[in-house]
């Protein structure tokens, strides 16, 4: 069931792509019909009438940007040989300049490959620390097992990611939808949940709750 | 695609499914609720667009641009991203890569050109000598473990200290450092001497390479107006210039017709032709830039076989004048065509529509590739083009059809200091730019 669910949605996730629902140019109007010229003697005071007109555009985080980028939002200070293996053999699935038309599914495998591999690494910094000096995991308990991370652990990870890779807080339906995943699915008997007291069970936790935030959209937005 | 699950591990198709539910729903916008205001959106914004990373929104630089924002002042509040290590190792360089390269795109690697724009920014250097000065940019061999720093094997000869600079992955900022001088292989192809001819990037290794191999050193003409005056040769085209210095490889008769010559070949030519001069002494062979003068010269035209122009690495294939031999090919099409005895050029792109476009400012006739960069350099289609990069760079959109105001504006405000970490930061202050 899951892999149908997972299936529909990297397809669904294409169709928006192929759909243009992308706004990569959102006109508004047109600014001063003032003609350009070149010519030093032109009367250039259509300038001051100028009116500005804003434009937004969408853009995604380009393979030079892709791992600059997480390392900037999650805080990372050392980037281990592994991931930075990862990275250079996935250049070429991640956009080449950022354009929206260049989100797939092969770019968005490797970004998930690589969050993956940002987030195992941070989770090493962090777990070094003590919790006043994490920027991410300040909640969570390296020393217990998994069974000890309750929903208000997981909302203060969510938090943290959210604010740092997303610029923003997370809505309550991407709390839901995280709390479902770390949690699993009562109907599904919560067959997925994290368990146990094993501490590396902890970490492997605590890399799933910050990649799956850092592999999404928003936090490769530009 | 089920294929492609079933080898994901169980956790990977957890948080890859996670992950594309959250993709889902911040595209068709069930994000937020959220405590951020709108002048930190707005500083969020600004600061990936400049630096070309995400930020936290708690950093306290977002609550000092968003601070300056609410008071209206876009351009200081713009400025705190440029501090950031990544407005150079990302903006910047692909900023300079794309116009470095034969692609004209922004994966290239760490090289003399890239480096050497990124230093310029850095350190508040005139735009324009980008394309005169004598002086390259290098890593820091206080810096760097191990930086090859072999003048002739590292840096004429192969690309071997910028790929270690990239490799060593320190912040470009920091490790870059300027070096006056350019230089050319010597004689015995194992010295360094003194650059006969700087032109800034124009005579960078990477340029060079590029555009200076093979060919007719006619390629050299067309890109750099593409790479700094963002000009295709297909607008800068005019049937009505004179054909005066057009090369003798180039036929009257296409097809049996000058018609043809005249309507189409004669547009790019009769311009491309009348500069190419300017890179007379030039030949990119055997992995390194040659000057004629320097290298012991070869005259192919005294060989049985013209057509065998290979010669050793201490030495330059020239023709009679003591050019290049590449300007010699193929003189047979049109031996009355015109021939290139020095590098000595004169820009025929001076018709109104040509002024309208480059907006020339300073001589159009010249003595080398020095030169032809300050002729570029002065001219407004430069300062124009610098603004339509940086532009797209930040913005992610090139300037829309009714811009010209404000593709104006950016230019006339360039042209007061020329500095590119300025250009910038009054690119990302404006509000067409993110639409805030």
């Amino acid at each position: 069931m899951k892999l149908l669910k997972l299936t529909l949605l990297l397809i669904s996730m294409m169709g928006l792509t192929a759909c243009g629902f992308f706004d990569n140019q959102n006109k508004l109007g047109s600014g001063s019909d003032e003609v350009f010229c070149t010519d030093a003697s032109c009367d250039t005071t259509g300038l001051s009438s100028y009116e500005a007109v804003p434009v937004e555009t969408f853009a995604v985080l380009n393979q030079n940007q892709v791992l600059k980028s997480m390392v900037s939002c999650t805080g990372l200070t050392n980037v281990d040989n592994a991931t930075r293996n990862l990275y250079e053999g996935s250049k070429n699935s991640f956009s080449l300049e950022g354009e929206a038309e260049s989100v797939g599914a092969p770019m968005w495998m490797a970004i998930t490959s690589l969050a993956g591999e940002v987030c195992d690494d941070l989770v090493a910094q962090e777990a070094g620390q003590s919790a006043d000096q994490r920027k991410i995991f300040s909640a969570i308990d390296f020393g217990q097992g998994p069974a000890n991370i309750n929903a208000l652990q997981v909302a203060s990870v969510t938090a943290n990611m959210a604010r740092s890779c997303w610029g923003r807080d997370a809505s309550s339906k991407e709390r839901e939808i995280i709390n479902t995943a770390f949690f699993g699915d009562p109907a599904d008997n919560n067959d997925d949940t994290f368990s146990g007291n094993n501490t590396q069970e902890t970490r492997r936790a605590a890399t799933f709750l910050c990649a799956g935030i850092l592999a999404s959209l928003s936090a490769n937005q530009m | 695609m089920v294929t492609v699950t079933t080898r994901i591990t169980k956790q990977t198709r957890r948080f890859a499914y996670f992950a594309s539910l959250l993709a889902i729903f911040s595209m068709i916008g069930f994000s937020p609720a959220s405590a951020q205001t709108d002048a930190e959106k707005h500083a969020l914004a600004m600061y990936r667009r400049v630096a070309g990373v995400r930020i936290s929104l708690d950093d306290p630089k977002i609550s000092q641009m968003a601070s300056l924002i609410s008071q209206g002042q876009f351009e200081n509040a713009a400025a705190i991203p440029t501090a950031d290590v990544n407005f150079y190792g990302i903006t910047v360089k692909e900023f300079a890569a794309k116009m470095s390269n034969r692609e004209l795109t922004v994966s290239a690697p760490l090289t003399d050109f890239v480096a050497t724009v990124i230093g310029i920014t850095r350190d508040g250097v005139d735009a324009r000598q980008m394309l005169t000065g004598d002086f390259y940019y290098a890593g820091d061999s206080g810096q760097i473990n191990n930086l090859p720093m072999d003048e002739v094997d590292d840096f004429l000869k192969s690309n071997a200290h910028y790929e270690a600079v990239e490799s060593s992955n320190q912040e470009l900022v920091d490790v870059l450092v300027r070096v006056d001088g350019q230089k050319l292989v010597g004689a015995d192809a194992q010295s360094a001497i003194p650059h006969r001819d700087p032109a800034g990037v124009i005579t960078s290794r990477s340029f060079m390479a590029a555009h200076a191999i093979d060919g007719t050193n006619r390629r050299l003409v067309e890109y750099s107006m593409k790479s700094f005056a963002c000009m295709e040769i297909t607008e800068w085209a005019d049937t009505s210039v004179a054909d005066v210095f057009v090369g003798r490889d180039v036929d009257r008769f296409p097809e049996g017709s000058n018609n043809r010559f005249q309507a189409t070949c004669k547009g790019c030519h009769a311009s491309m032709d009348s500069m190419r001069p300017a890179f007379a002494m030039v030949d990119f062979d055997t992995e390194y830039l040659k000057y004629a003068g320097v290298q012991n010269g070869v005259n192919i035209e005294l060989r049985n076989d013209p057509d065998n122009d290979v010669v050793d690495e201490d030495e330059i294939a020239v023709d009679s004048q003591g050019v290049p031999f590449k300007f010699t090919r193929a003189t047979d099409t049109f031996p009355e065509g015109y021939i290139v005895a020095s590098n000595e050029w004169t820009n025929l792109a001076t018709t109104r529509k040509h002024d309208k476009l480059f907006g020339w400012r300073s001589a159009t006739s010249g003595v080398g590739m020095g030169d032809f960069g300050k002729m570029i350099s002065e001219s407004k289609g430069f300062s124009s083009c610098m603004v339509k990069r940086a532009f797209e760079s930040v913005c992610k959109r090139g300037f829309n059809s009714d811009e010209d105001a404000l593709k104006e504006l950016l230019t006339t405000k360039f042209e007061q200091d020329y500095d590119f970490k300025n250009l910038f930061i009054s690119v990302a202050a404006r509000p067409e730019c993110l639409g805030m």
